[in-house]
């Protein structure tokens, strides 16, 4: 197994390498440069001042050196500084990182709560009413854009219900109030949550009548084995097999899989600052989360295949 | 409120407000949404303002869909930060009369000002009880060090070419300030409105990297940050030492919010006590019984165009242009995208600006005239194909209109003028581009045909210098003529600098570039916003209520 792993982090860092020679080109053959793209239409800042800026940071010398440059920078720890705040990138995102965190957990726990034994029950109440409306929902909420959902659950129990507040952390003045976080919490978990839940109610209906289906449970339900035993120890463990393989991208998820909640829910994460970073070219911002993204990625997925091991037995390391 | 926001993607880059010693001309572009906007005026039967003796204490809670950068006003170049920095740092030499729109000393740090016969240098004197919040005196010294960090190549301040034409600026006591020019140059008293930040606290710093550029401590403004949690809300506590006085209301909260949705619900639900309105959330609005509701023409008011790219040979001949301007009916669009709120324009000056003219030609909707002048340009209906596509030696008459996605205002104008140029014969394709795409090509690549974007005027008119003189970095559509280029610099140098003087040249400038028609003036936004009925801010003007905050109270102390 350590050899397993040795060779998986070894692997790593030629994959890593790639990726960040690909992510700089393509951010830096994206139109428009940082400096332009937020003084070109202010009149009060000329070309001139546009090109002092952009010398400034080495962005008119040619694209290897600028690469070069960053991959030195980040070899000794230090992922640049944002054009815009000046801010070192790495404290930037470590100070939004316990929002992020705290939300997009919440939300996963709501998703797999909810979607997996959603999905087992609708697998096994195959086409009943319920399984029926299920489904239906399933689309529904599938064919909608996340953040409109996000604004409709804003207006509708914020404004009008005035159940939950419109957005934030925490009610100004109350940070360290437990119960007014967890208030301000509830919405954009449940809201992303729901949305990250139908993927694993999918996944886990399809897969228990899959598995339902196989020999193997015919068979142990011929020895008499109970329903409960056939489904715990049978059904679901395979079952869950391709959820499991879905938490290889959950790492990175958790970082920034909720740009899109945490700008409708004036939540200050990291996939906000990311979100906008991309708009406003802040190439270190964009380059710093999309390299901690690839690694968390291949960490998450070294873990998943370890998990294999323990969940399917016929999975063996040399 | 300020933005930056992204939805859909855009920016309303207002112009700056004298701030970090910068002194904005001109006028800015509208790119996405707009900020809410601190200022308006009580529209009939709501007046917000009420007589009675002011009530200190209290919060006043605006939102703002973009976080600020940074609060040192040297580095700053958006919105948010310009909104969060003019709280912590305000003491400027000059304040704008909100009724005449010049600037003069009354609220100012200066006690006076003189410029030389030859308008060569300008002199101020400062007045001599004004302090930082730590009890220090502000003095020239604190201008001057401003002045030499914004000149200083090390410094990132963006805007220093802006001072090409000063020389020098010399404090040769605690109280005086002597700028010397180049040349004589109307908007410099201006660009010399410097708004400092303390020498004692930064002299040892660098100013592009210390802390204090994200907590300040020391500051001049009428409130000082007090706590920051950034991309969440920022909260700005009474400054004692205010050289104006303690402002009545002890605390500013800007709270970030997503977008205008959101923060019409927060509005109706209390939550916030400021919102720009969209045109169809004002019906609505007028209802909510706790706010009152403010709609006026600002001096510096966002307007709209379609550019035309004068470089596209199609679009060289004016009679095309003007096919296309007389095609659109103007008063139609301003019913259907901004449902009344907003007055067509047909010159490059806001109608509160004092630089407007009305004397200048104006483009009424004329279809069949637009079809005899495309018909005198040469392009003809194909035979026996009424409604189709017009030809000229054997080519169609298509071009293409281009626009910034997920802005449905330029959306729908775009679409619209389709329709209006189907009418008469002229094929336009309609092109979405993603924010920075879209700005790449028009400022450029220069790679459109026709384009939707706005501006938000500046108070000072030679800004649109940059926008109307050949080969200028706004001017977009490659507008070029050589008597405008005469005088626009002409309208600076004016001797004297007299604003009436100073506007007949700016009119004739009017009465030069509408005809030439490089954009399709559409038309200048209403300001609409809405105010809790608590706060009573300062008499409406051109320049909005939103002026001397310091001066607003809650009616309730809270």
């Amino acid at each position: 197994m350590r050899r397993y792993i040795l060779r998986r982090v070894l692997q790593a860092i030629p994959l890593l390498f790639v990726i960040s020679v690909i992510a700089f080109t393509l951010y830096r053959i994206a139109p428009n440069t940082p400096f332009r793209a937020e003084l070109a239409l202010n009149p009060e800042a000329t070309e001139e001042d546009i090109r002092r800026l952009e010398a400034k940071y080495g962005l008119d010398q040619p694209l290897p050196v600028q690469y070069a440059r960053w991959l030195w920078n980040v070899l000794h720890g230090d992922f640049g500084r944002s054009y815009f705040t000046k801010r070192p990138v790495m404290e930037m995102i470590l100070e939004r990182l316990p929002n992020t965190l705290t939300l997009t957990v919440s939300a996963f726990l709501v998703s797999l709560l909810a979607g997996v034994p959603l999905g087992i029950f609708s697998a096994l109440h195959r086409n009943s009413p319920i399984d029926n409306v299920l489904r239906v929902v399933a689309v529904f909420v599938t064919s909608l854009p996340s953040w409109w959902i996000g604004l409709v659950c804003i207006i509708i129990f914020a404004g009008q219900l005035r159940w939950f507040p419109h957005g934030g952390v925490y009610t100004i003045g109350k940070e360290w109030d437990l119960l007014d976080r967890l208030h301000h919490l509830v919405l954009p978990a449940l809201v992303a949550g729901i949305d990250g839940s139908i993927g694993y109610l999918r996944i886990m209906r399809s897969q228990t009548l899959e598995v339902l289906r196989q020999d193997y449970v015919r068979t142990a339900y011929a020895k008499g084995l109970s329903d409960r035993l056939v489904m715990w120890r049978h059904v679901l463990r395979n079952a869950f097999l391709p959820v499991w393989t879905s938490f290889g991208g959950l790492l990175a998820g958790l970082i920034g899989g909720a740009a899109f909640f945490e700008t409708v829910f004036s939540w200050p994460g990291v996939g906000r600052m990311v979100l906008e970073a991309a708009l406003k070219r802040d190439f270190p911002v964009i380059l710093a989360a999309t390299m901690i993204g690839a690694t968390l990625i291949l960490i998450g997925y070294l873990i998943v295949d370890i998990g294999y091991a323990w969940l399917d037995p016929r999975v063996r390391y040399d | 409120m300020q933005r930056s926001e992204f939805h859909g993607k855009g920016l309303l880059l207002t112009r700056r407000l004298c701030l970090g010693a910068v002194a904005g001309t001109a006028m800015s572009a509208i790119t996405v949404a707009c900020v809410p906007q601190q200022r308006g005026v009580p529209s009939a039967g709501q007046q917000p303002a009420e007589t009675g003796v002011p009530v200190r204490g209290g919060t006043l809670t605006v939102t703002s869909f973009a976080d600020a950068k940074t609060m040192q006003p040297l580095l700053s170049s958006d919105t948010a930060s310009n909104a969060y920095i003019e709280r912590h740092y305000n003491a400027p030499l000059l304040r704008r009369d909100p009724e005449t729109l010049a600037l003069d000393t009354k609220y100012g740090t200066a006690e006076s000002f003189q410029i030389s016969p030859d308008g060569l240098t300008l002199t101020f004197k400062l007045k001599s009880n004004i302090f930082w919040s730590d009890g220090k005196p502000i003095t020239a010294a604190d201008y001057k060090f401003t002045w030499d960090k914004m000149m200083d190549p090390k410094v990132e301040y963006p805007y220093r070419s802006l001072f090409s034409n000063f020389e020098s600026l010399d404090a040769p006591d605690d109280r005086t300030l002597i700028f010397r020019l180049k040349e004589p140059f109307c908007p410099a008293i201006d660009y010399a409105n410097l708004n400092p930040i303390p020498k004692h606290v930064f002299e040892n710093l660098d100013i592009n990297d210390n802390p204090l550029n994200q907590k300040p401590v020391v500051g001049s403004g009428p409130w000082l940050l007090q706590e920051w949690v950034k991309d969440s809300h920022a909260i700005f506590v009474a400054n004692d030492k205010f050289y104006l006085g303690r402002p009545y209301l002890d605390r500013v909260v800007t709270r970030i919010v997503a977008d205008q949705t959101v923060e019409f619900s927060m509005l109706k639900a209390g939550e916030v006590d400021q919102a720009g309105l969209r045109a169809e959330d004002w019906e609505e609005a007028k209802r909510i019984p706790h706010v009152n509701t403010i709609a006026y023409y600002p001096a510096s008011a966002s307007w709209t165009y379609i550019g035309f790219n004068l470089r596209n040979e199609i679009l060289k001949d004016l009679r095309v242009r003007q096919a296309l301007a007389h095609a659109i009916d103007r008063q139609t669009l301003i019913q259907r995208i901004r449902l009344g709120h907003a007055r067509p324009i047909d010159s490059i000056y806001a109608q509160a600006s004092w630089a407007y003219t009305d004397d200048v030609p104006k483009v009424t909707y004329d279809p069949e005239k637009a079809k005899r002048l495309l018909d005198e340009a040469g392009w003809r209906v194909p035979p026996g194909n009424p409604g189709g596509t017009r030809m000229k030696d054997g080519r169609p008459l298509k071009l293409r209109i281009f626009y910034n996605a997920g802005n449905k205002e330029r959306e729908q104008i775009a679409t619209i003028a389709q329709q209006y140029a189907k009418a008469i014969g002229v094929e336009l394709e309609v092109i979405a581009e993603e924010w920075n795409a879209y700005l790449e090509r028009i400022t450029r690549r220069f790679d459109m045909d026709l384009f939707v974007l706005g501006w938000s005027a500046g108070l000072e008119p030679h800004g649109s210098l940059n926008l109307w003189t050949t080969g200028k970095a706004q001017n977009y559509t490659g507008y070029s003529n050589p008597r405008v280029d005469e005088l626009f610099p002409k309208a600076a140098t004016v001797p004297g600098c007299r604003q009436e003087d100073r506007q007949k040249i700016y009119a004739e400038i009017q009465r030069i570039i509408a005809p030439e028609l490089p954009y399709i003036f559409l038309w200048e936004n209403e300001s609409l916003s809405a105010l809790h009925n608590r706060i009573v801010p300062n008499k409406l003007t051109r320049l909005g209520y939103g002026y001397r905050m310091w001066e607003w109270y809650s009616k309730t102390g809270k």
